[in-house]
């Protein structure tokens, strides 16, 4: 029987939804796609929110568990007007996975925005409980509107009105007053100190006189008005830690503030927090400094030159006093020593967390490394040299019973255990006597004779041990042959059958 | 033509019982109605037992899956109105039946199925189960047949040889939609009936607690099942069979707001995830 559509069948097309079934394999939405799941997925995600506090909202959930990063080269938000007139605000980024599209619906669920996934102009309501591989349409709207939504609940079209980047956004958000931050901020944490150009010298010379570790530059900024003279010039600091004694003084200041980084190229004035996670969002160029109360951010780029505030350290010149000429009495004699590792009479207590042994051992290694537990495999790194193979564990290496033990007697410096090196200096001062670089590690091992060796290895010559050490078998595919299921059920189908006349005259 | 009690139940059975627990192809009649329904109930014998046998094997293949027993009971009086209200309600699925009509037959079946008591019993319940455990496997397939110069889509029927020659040259292309029970009756009414339906074999209710739709809820009659021992260790093992994080989900999403039903919700619960 050939059966066309109904009047009750074109009611249910009215409902433009469908909800698709575990093994559909054709959709009618173009540009959506199922994905190796069976979910419903198109190349782009879209979340609609009714205003922008509930974007804000959203952004706020969101960057705090996860970083926008990966989204922002196709991140966009606009503004969109329905044919009614309602202005709203869509998020649309690159959907990529169900993945980032059930973690952006989950929060988007929260704060009141509704999700849809497509391509480029139709996009369809996002999955939920009651539809767990998403929706399908059954009717298209033919229009030439930037965005079609579909939805359970609505369909509605919306044109684009204007684009908001998300840079501007952000900057354009106030933040929040939170005292706490000042109280939450640690002796080593870095701070961005700004003051106004009258103070700059003397807060320089207060931070030498301190012994304060800081970097200072000048920042200028375009007149705020026709009537100033000039560019306004502040003078910026970054101090790497900023001692407790000091805080009182820079935050109490009139004309200094205190920013916090949140992040490589954006701060926010202590005693404040921005409403949205921006360590998430890496969208700034050179420097941003967001002020409290609705003052416009200062924006810095290029970010200008920084050099340490000793250099600008005030110098006195007596050019009175004669100066002694050191040619006269000739080259002092060099009072330089060799560097010499002798056995220590001291009690052993610093943790192994290296170890070196030859080339030549490595066969003995490969049969050790059958015997290793899990947990030592996971955590020792390895780096074969020319010199000789370096085993390295900051939990410690006691666990590979294999040549020289070394023990960390400063970051990146590694002596061998059981030695002590004379002359008997601070083990800073030995690290730049060798001047090495901070990227290198160094390890300073007995050689045969009196003749001490300090090696260097690269940092990143040291890979996990456990990727290196399994040679891989052979494999080959098997292919497998389909089973039939005896006792499987027979599909239960409803025929439909002509009815006849009067068919309801028993009811 | 009139139609009798006698004549009606054996094609019922054929068309309708033997598919729904063997599977393979369900054909309806012309509705029922209340009247041709109590006549079928009230029959000593509505099928013979030889009749019976054919789907006795089956019926004692899902019950031994839930307990060791090796007979089950011919389909009792409330079995036949339940199969005869779960005919009329696919037939309100009918696509050539018009809205009035629909209406109306719901209407009918919603009368009907307020009618048919509760299971007195557990054993009542899983004879109930051996025979409708399969209810929403029932499904029409569609079909939507484009070629050159058309299409046509045909209802739960088959798409005639003619459309489909030649499929090369008449660019001939068949979308094909298997459609579900659930989606069938896809109208706050047709899902109601469901669940009402649903409600007469809580066994049932709680073997496909994690279908998409109609969702599931805590009612009297299923909490009158678990109330019994032996009814709530039958569906916990039928819960078990289903995947645990769905059935987890399921229940936790079936809260109601009746506080007895809450308290068995939550006991059900616990026992489950015991």
């Amino acid at each position: 029987m050939k059966s066309q559509l109904t009047p009750r069948e074109k009611g249910k097309l009215a409902l433009v939804l469908e909800k698709i079934a575990l093994h559909q394999t054709r959709l009618r939405t173009p540009g959506l796609s199922l994905d190796g799941r069976g979910i419903a997925l198109g190349a782009k995600g879209l979340v609609l929110f009714p205003s922008m506090d509930r974007l804000v909202a959203w952004l706020s959930v969101y960057t705090r568990e996860r970083s926008l990063e990966d989204m922002l080269a196709n991140l966009r938000i606009e503004t969109v007007r329905s044919k009614l007139g309602t202005q709203e605000l869509v998020l649309s980024f690159a959907a990529e996975s169900t993945d980032r599209m059930d973690a952006t619906a989950e929060t988007a669920r929260l704060v009141g925005g509704f999700t849809f996934t497509g391509s480029a102009r139709h996009f369809i309501q996002y999955r939920d409980a009651s539809a767990p591989f998403g929706f399908d349409t059954n009717e298209l709207q033919t229009t030439d509107a930037s965005y079609v939504l579909y939805h359970e609940k609505f369909t509605q079209s919306y044109a684009t009105v204007r684009t908001l980047p998300l840079h501007d956004l952000l900057l354009t958000l106030m933040p929040r007053p939170a005292p706490e931050t000042i109280r939450e901020i640690k002796s080593g944490d870095p701070h961005i100190v700004v003051a106004e150009a009258g103070l700059g010298p003397a807060l320089i010379h207060y931070f030498v006189r301190s012994q304060v570790q800081a970097e200072v530059a000048l920042g200028e900024w375009p007149p705020e008005s026709a009537f100033d003279d000039g560019p306004t010039r502040r003078y910026l600091f970054r101090v790497a830690a900023l001692p407790v004694r000091m805080r009182a003084l820079l935050f109490g200041t009139p004309g200094i503030t205190v920013f916090l980084p949140q992040g490589p190229s954006v701060a926010v004035e202590a005693g404040f927090r921005h409403p949205i996670t921006l360590r998430a969002c890496p969208v700034f160029a050179g420097l941003s400094l967001i002020r409290q109360g609705g003052a416009p951010p200062w924006k810095l780029d290029p970010i200008p030159v920084f050099g340490d505030v000793r250099a600008f350290a005030r110098v006195d010149i007596n050019l009175e006093t004669p100066v002694h000429d050191a040619r006269s009495s000739g080259a002092p004699d060099p009072v330089r020593v060799q560097l010499r590792l002798l056995p220590s009479t001291g009690a052993f207590g610093q943790a192994v967390t290296a170890s070196f042994f030859p080339t030549a051992e490595l066969g003995m290694f490969r049969s050790l490394a059958y015997a290793l537990p899990r947990e030592t495999l996971e955590r020792v790194e390895i780096a074969i040299t020319g010199t000789g193979v370096f085993l390295h564990s900051t939990d410690g290496i006691e666990g590979i019973p294999l040549g020289t033990y070394l023990t960390e007697i400063h970051p990146g410096l590694h002596l061998a255990t059981g030695y002590d090196f004379v002359p008997k200096v601070a083990p800073e001062v030995l690290q730049q006597a060798l001047n090495i670089p901070t990227s290198m590690i160094t390890f300073l091992l007995p050689g045969a004779g009196g003749s001490e060796r300090a090696i260097a290895v690269e940092r990143a010559a040291f890979v996990p041990l456990e990727t290196l050490l399994l040679e891989a078998p052979h494999w080959e595919p098997a292919a497998h042959e389909t089973i039939e299921r005896t006792l499987a059920d027979a599909p239960i189908e409803l025929q439909v059958e002509v009815l006849g006349l009067l068919p309801l005259r028993d009811v | 033509v009139a139609r009798s009690a006698a004549q009606v139940a054996p094609v019922l059975f054929e068309h309708l019982l033997r598919p729904l627990v063997l599977g393979g192809k369900v054909t309806l009649m012309r509705p029922l109605g209340a009247e041709l329904e109590s006549a079928i109930a009230e029959l000593p014998e509505p099928v013979g037992a030889e009749a019976l046998s054919q789907i006795e094997f089956a019926r004692v293949r899902r019950v031994r899956s839930l307990t060791p027993l090796d007979r089950c009971a011919a389909p009792n009086a409330s079995d036949w109105r339940l199969l005869a209200c779960l005919h009329d309600l696919l037939q309100a699925t009918h696509p050539s039946l018009g809205s009035h009509a629909n209406q109306k037959l719901l209407a009918n079946v919603e009368a009907r199925l307020s009618l048919i008591p509760p299971v007195a019993n557990v054993h009542e319940a899983l004879m109930r189960h051996s025979l409708f455990a399969r209810v929403l496997e029932i499904a029409r397939v569609d079909t939507k047949v484009s070629y050159w110069v058309g299409s046509a889509t045909y209802l739960g029927t088959p798409v005639p040889k003619r459309l489909t020659a030649w499929p090369e040259l008449r660019r001939v292309k068949q979308d094909v939609t298997r459609r579900d029970a659930a989606d069938l009756l896809n109208s706050e009414q047709g899902l109601r009936l469901l669940v009402q339906l649903l409600h007469k074999t809580p066994l049932t209710d709680f073997a496909t607690c994690t279908r998409n739709a109609p969702p599931f809820q805590f009612t009297e009659e299923n909490a009158a099942l678990i109330a019994a021992p032996v009814g709530m260790k039958l569906t916990l093992r039928a819960l078990h069979a289903l995947p645990s994080e769905q059935v987890t989900y399921a229940l936790r999403g079936a809260a109601s707001v009746n506080a007895r039903l809450q308290s068995v919700a939550t006991q059900v619960l616990q026992a489950f995830q015991a």
